[in-house]
């Protein structure tokens, strides 16, 4: 199975090298790193890697990167695509729990933070935004999921055909699993860990993505 | 006519001159031009002859012509806003594709050894 691995990058020049090599060492040889308008030198350090990299002119967002990438990814023929931060936070070894699903039938599998009782979620971001953001998603895409804002996930080149990322910024992760129901994609949550370096979106980055989750029912069809 | 009436013709004036010299200056199309004059036109018609405000706030049970005229603009402001904001929209989706598309032509493979 022909697997790559898409990497959204905005300003992410310290961690990348990292990511990148981590990856190589467990032999994720086609690694695709969409550098998102960064600021810093992120590009110049990816650059080192012998890895696609694909710049976007303007900083888009997050759910842009993640479409380009799968669109060149479908175009370099990919048979599976494999959504992997940039921060240095997720674990390379559960990319394999991610292709094992695909390989026995899935089409989308997504990763949740809390099936795997490892991990140290902050507080306040685990009941003042993931737990809210979790029925929110339920009430409006009927998926009951654990953990609906994990950007780790993997999709058959066929579901990354169907599931066009319109939404830019962070409600792209609410309109994933809205076209997951739309299409009646196969789909399975799997444990993943991660290590928080930083609190990373904040409390008022975290209560845009509660609003972000709702954005795309509203504007959707425009 | 009392001092509130002249102000807002002299307003008027002042907008339908900017709005020649931009169909002069091709800013604006002549259809867009068209659409403010008779909006503008219609304003000030209002404002000459108020008492047309206040028979159709009557009949419409409104108190008086001017909370008409407040209750009509604040429909067409935010139906403006909807406007903008889906047109904004568009602009994005659009941006978003142009980007995309550069950036995927401009694409650096990875150097073989």
């Amino acid at each position: 199975m022909k697997t790559f691995i898409v990497i959204p990058a905005y300003n992410e020049a310290k961690t990348i090298a990292q990511v990148i090599e981590k990856l190589l060492n467990q032999n994720y040889d086609n690694i695709i790193v969409v550098n998102d308008g960064s600021s810093d030198e992120t590009a110049e350090v990816v650059k080192n890697f012998p890895v696609h990299l694909i710049n976007h002119a303007v900083n888009l967002g997050q759910g842009a990167a993640l479409q380009t990438g799968n669109e060149y990814a479908l175009e370099m023929g990919a048979d599976a695509i494999v959504h992997f931060d940039a921060d240095d936070q997720m674990k390379v070894d559960d990319i394999k729990k991610f292709l094992d699903g695909l390989q026995t039938g899935y089409q989308v599998v997504l990763g949740s933070r809390y099936l795997s009782g490892n991990n140290k979620i902050p507080f306040l971001k685990k009941y003042l935004i993931h737990k809210p953001g979790i029925w929110v998603n339920w009430l409006f895409t009927g998926l009951k999921l654990t953990d609906v804002h994990c950007g780790f996930r993997a999709l058959t080149s066929s579901a990354a055909s169907k599931i066009k990322i319109r939404q830019n910024n962070m409600a792209h992760a609410s309109e994933i699993n809205a076209l997951i129901k739309k299409y009646g994609l196969s789909y399975k949550e799997v444990p993943v860990e991660v290590t928080y370096h930083k609190f990373g979106q904040g409390l008022r980055g975290g209560f845009k993505i509660i609003i972000d989750l709702i954005k795309p029912i509203f504007f959707d069809n425009i | 006519m009392n001092l509130v009436q002249i102000l807002i013709l002299l307003f008027i004036f002042f907008v339908l001159y900017r709005l020649v010299i931009k169909l002069i200056k091709h800013e604006i199309t002549i259809f867009l031009f068209a659409v403010w004059l008779i909006f503008w036109l219609n304003i000030s018609f209002f404002a000459i002859y108020p008492n047309v405000l206040s028979y159709i706030s009557s009949k419409l049970g409104v108190g008086r012509g001017v909370d008409v005229a407040i209750y009509a603009s604040i429909l067409v402001i935010f139906y403006s806003i909807f406007r903008i904001f889906t047109h904004l929209q568009m602009q994005e989706k659009k941006i978003s594709e142009i980007v995309r598309k550069i950036a995927i032509i401009l694409a650096e493979k990875p150097k073989k050894k």
